[in-house]
């Protein structure tokens, strides 16, 4: 393993870190301050950059860090822009420069919506089930009418389960309403093969 | 009685089409009463020509009253329209009821096998889909056509005082450095005091990318190169939102191709300061290539559609999408998003969608201020518009839950309205028009091979009024079509029908993605064809041998079911698969316009984003290909089910008569065919009465090719030798002499 890979295993176990532990000590503004002042009197972009990181791990929302690691990236990127991804996490990159150890840079924005899912609650599990409803139409309704009960009877496990959020409710309760249209149509269908059937 | 309503809607979008046809976009005032007057002046003229065409006075009355009452609260809700763009919907959407209710009781009630009901049932399923889209083209084009008062005009720019920081983010990969060179040097000639320009390139060979440092340097911009970096364009922009400066409170996309005017800035961003709402502001994209030949020309038209017509529409409800360049949101707002989406490919119309969820607002100014440049070929335009399918149903797959009508009640955190929720889940829907379209070509080519086989016992019964309302609907689809075209970019008629032609190309390929996208959980890309060759016009047909294929088995299996059972009727039957043959040779010979515009020398175009997996079209076309044959070997195991061997009776409830193709079964020996019963001197034939002789037609699939080529499907399929003719015959005079007792 290489310095580049030593040190980025360090850096992939910070990201694993993303919120402080339980107990952490609060903010140390003396030493914010002193990365700071340390920031504004070096002119080496890669010492900065070490500076930087630290005010980062100590403040990684506050405005003037955000401002230094701007700058300090701008910098760094002036006369090479190169920038090789590593790995990433939700709130963080970490990248490496042409010929550096591997940098944790901050993400600039919030968590979005992972898709597809990682997990589903149980009412979105009970809608997702809708899909195989609407398909169930194609082969004469019969599939509509065979999924009505499992979704009844796992939106009734739902709806009857104790301190779920209003949100599970509701969405047992449109797939109750959609599962029972979607069998009413199916039934018709089915009703109708059945006629032709019989002759 | 439904026999006469299907005449008289009929009847009645004719008249409405012709009129508006003739003055819909002139009309520009209107008020209530004149719009309940003009509905009704088209009921009475309707009326009486319906009268001198079969007299049934009291069936008119009743059908009249019927559509005037539930024409009424359409003429309220569509309030913004002129009476002609009211009536032309209201009578569209009145004669696709008449036609589902129409054909969905042949479906029920005719003698059928089991087998045969289904197939039917399927038929009327996609025929369902097929008129349902339809109407919803025909909704965006009047929209904008009969459109007598605008609501969200984007007023002129007051001088701001305060002009925000913005930050335009470049995204490039593997450009030609010329190419970039000229876009950043007009972003350079932006009139504007405080901007920033990233140049993000990803995943590019460092040949391509290292001269533009230089450039940047010498223009005070920033560039990053991204190397090793997922994510297609969306994860370079998201880097990019990283390392955008602090003070930027606005972020503009602009692609590597773009040459943009200098006052781009200082005409979009005032907005944003006046209306703290605001969160993106989208420009019109335009092109500087347009003019190379007829290909380019059409490829422009139908881009600049778009533009012109669907975005101002959509505009007048908030409901516009972000497309990626030549667009400014503001960066909280970004930021609050989380970003764009890495996993869907078309991540700026998916974030717009996020973005209007949280009750933002969004502009649309149809102004253009920047120019690019469209793909060079038909290859590259496949591609293309592959990544723009696939994305648009990514995002259905993703986001349907917020779309439904239901969405507020179990997520109150959603703040899309109605209008918002519909444009967007019908612009995620109307990608599937083509896959329709394919599976009504299946069904075609299905029907030909089973006319050749001489098994009948799969096909729906029909009937001359219901052959005569698709006729009117598939030409209104059509001619509004090439109306729309011509009205929102001047077009000759000429111009328009190419650039139908052009949409009806990108049928195949549109198709494909829609399979990939239900059944992919990633992201994916086309792979063409492979080709060595130099010549142009050759790798032109090479890239373009799925949809020649397609063709050229449309028109042999129509040309084998007119040789193998000679008659007007196979005719007519080959005559449909031809028109579908239309809209697949459209694609090889609008690849050959291409590659003229190049001189006889191919030319290989850089593929843009194409740094993720890939999927071979050859491949994708044998696995559908396989499920089709799959399909065909049923549909022939099924035909030789045996009809029902008497009238059951809830027969009655079909729409009388019907024509049943299927045979008679053995021991019924088929009756001389009897007179028709002579009518009272001043009566009509009896309601519904066919002439058995009379020409009788199915239309199945000329292509609509609406706004963008809704299409929909009736089949209905006649066995037409002369020996099942005179069994036919039969047949309906025994419906006949049924009736009459």
């Amino acid at each position: 393993m290489d310095q580049k890979e030593i040190t980025g295993a360090m850096a992939i176990h910070t990201l694993n870190q993303d919120s402080p532990p339980v107990g952490a000590p609060t903010l140390d503004q003396g030493e914010l301050d002193k990365y700071l002042r340390l920031l504004s009197e070096t002119r080496d972009s890669r010492e900065a950059l070490g500076y930087v990181e630290r005010a980062v791990e100590l403040a990684p929302t506050d405005l003037r860090v955000r401002k230094w690691l701007h700058g300090t990236l701008i910098a760094l990127t002036d006369r090479d822009p190169f920038i090789e991804y590593l790995t990433e996490s939700e709130g963080m990159y970490v990248v490496a420069f042409r010929n550096s150890r591997p940098v944790v840079i901050p993400k600039d924005r919030g968590k979005i919506e992972v898709s597809p899912p990682v997990s589903r609650t149980e009412g979105e599990r009970i809608i997702h089930l809708l899909r195989w409803s609407v398909l169930g139409l194609i082969p004469a309704g019969l599939g509509a009418i065979l999924f009505l009960p499992i979704v009844y009877l796992r939106a009734l496990m739902v709806l009857t389960a104790p301190s779920l959020p209003n949100r599970e409710s509701r969405l047992a309760i449109v797939a109750l309403y959609l599962s029972s249209f979607l069998a009413l149509v199916g039934a018709i269908i089915s009703g109708l093969l059945l006629l032709h059937w019989i002759g | 009685m439904l026999n006469h309503l299907v005449y008289i809607s009929a009847i009645w979008l004719v008249l409405a089409f012709s009129l508006a046809l003739l003055f819909g976009t002139r009309l520009r005032w209107g008020n209530f009463f004149f719009s309940v007057f003009y509905f009704l002046v088209i009921l009475g003229l309707g009326d009486l020509i319906a009268l001198t065409l079969f007299f049934a006075p009291l069936d008119l009355i009743g059908a009249s009253a019927v559509a005037f009452w539930l024409g009424i609260p359409l003429i309220l809700v569509l309030r913004n329209w002129n009476a002609f763009g009211q009536a032309l919907f209201i009578f569209s959407l009145f004669a696709t009821v008449i036609y589902l209710v129409y054909a969905g009781l042949i479906t029920a009630f005719s003698p059928l096998s089991p087998i045969a009901f289904v197939f039917s049932y399927l038929l009327l399923l996609l025929e369902f889909c097929s008129l349902s889209l339809a109407l919803t083209y025909a909704f965006e084009v009047l929209d904008v056509m009969c459109r007598i008062r605008w609501n969200r005009i984007p007023p002129s720019v007051k001088s701001a005082s305060h002009l925000p920081m913005v930050s335009l983010h470049v995204p490039a990969y593997n450009e030609p450095p010329e190419l970039v060179e000229q876009t950043l040097r007009a972003l350079a000639k932006l009139d504007y005091p405080r901007y920033e320009v990233l140049l993000v390139d990803n995943n590019t060979p460092e040949s391509t990318w290292k001269p533009l440092v230089k450039i940047c340097q010498e223009l005070g911009f920033k560039c990053l190169h991204l190397d090793h970096w997922p994510g297609y364009k969306s994860g370079a922009l998201n880097f990019a939102l990283t390392m955008t400066d602090p003070q930027a409170e606005i972020v503009g996309v602009v692609d590597a191709d773009y040459v943009v005017e200098p006052d781009f800035l200082k005409a979009t961003v005032p907005y944003f300061v006046e209306d703290p709402k605001l969160a993106f502001v989208q420009c019109p994209q335009d092109y500087r290539n347009e003019n190379l030949n007829r290909f380019f020309q059409s490829m422009y038209d139908t881009y600049k559609y778009f533009f012109c017509l669907s975005m101002p529409a959509r505009n007048e409800r908030n409901a516009i999408i972000f497309c990626g360049t030549m667009g400014l949101l503001r960066k909280r707002v970004l930021q609050e998003i989380g970003g764009w989406d890495e996993w869907c490919i078309t991540e700026d119309a998916e974030a717009s969608l996020r973005i209007l969820n949280r009750g933002y607002t969004s502009l649309y100014i149809n102004r253009t201020f920047g120019r690019g440049l469209m793909p060079l070929n038909f290859e590259a335009l496949k591609k293309q518009r592959f990544r723009w399918a696939f994305g648009g149903v990514q995002i259905i797959k993703k986001h349907w839950g917020k779309l439904m009508p239901w969405a507020h009640l179990v997520d109150p955190n959603n703040r899309m309205t109605p209008a918002q929720r519909y444009f967007y889940l019908v612009a995620g829907i109307q990608w599937f028009n083509e896959l329709f379209t394919f599976a009504f070509t299946v069904m075609v080519i299905i029907s030909a091979l089973v006319t050749m086989a001489g098994q009948t016992g799969l096909l729906r019964p029909t009937s001359e009024a219901l052959v005569i309302l698709v006729i009117v609907l598939i030409g209104s689809n059509l001619v509004r079509a090439l109306w729309g075209l011509r009205y929102a970019m001047h077009l000759t008629w000429t111009r328009a029908y190419y650039a139908l032609i052009l949409w009806f190309s990108l049928t195949w390929v549109v198709a494909l993605a829609c399979v990939q996208a239900i059944t992919r959980t990633r992201g994916v890309f086309l792979r063409t064809p492979k080709s060595e060759t130099k010549f142009a016009w050759l790798h032109a047909l090479q890239i373009t041998g799925w949809e020649t294929f397609l063709a050229v088995l449309c028109v042999l299996s129509g040309l084998g079911a007119a040789l193998r059972l000679p008659s007007i009727l196979s005719l007519a039957l080959f005559g449909i698969c031809c028109s579908q043959a239309i809209i697949y040779f459209s694609a090889p010979s609008e690849s050959v316009m291409s590659a003229t515009g190049a001189g006889g020398t191919r030319v290989v175009q850089p593929d843009r984003g194409v740094i993720g997996e890939v999927v071979s079209e050859n491949r994708l076309g044998i696995q559908l290909g396989i499920a089709v044959i799959a399909f065909l070997i049923g549909a022939f195991f099924a035909a030789l089910w045996p009809a029902p061997n008497q009238t059951p009776w809830w027969s009655n409830y079909s729409p009388q008569p019907v024509i049943v193709p299927q045979q008679l079964p053995p021991g019924i020996v088929p009756q001389q065919p009897q007179p028709p019963p002579k009518n009272p001197p001043g009566q009509q034939k009896k309601q519904g009465a066919i002439d058995p002789f009379s020409p009788l037609v199915f239309v199945t699939g000329l292509p609509l090719g609406t706004s963008t080529h809704a299409r929909w499907i009736s089949i209905n399929m006649l066995a037409p030798s002369n020996t099942q003719l005179a069994r036919k015959t039969s047949v309906i005079h025994e419906f006949m002499r049924m009736e009459s007792t």
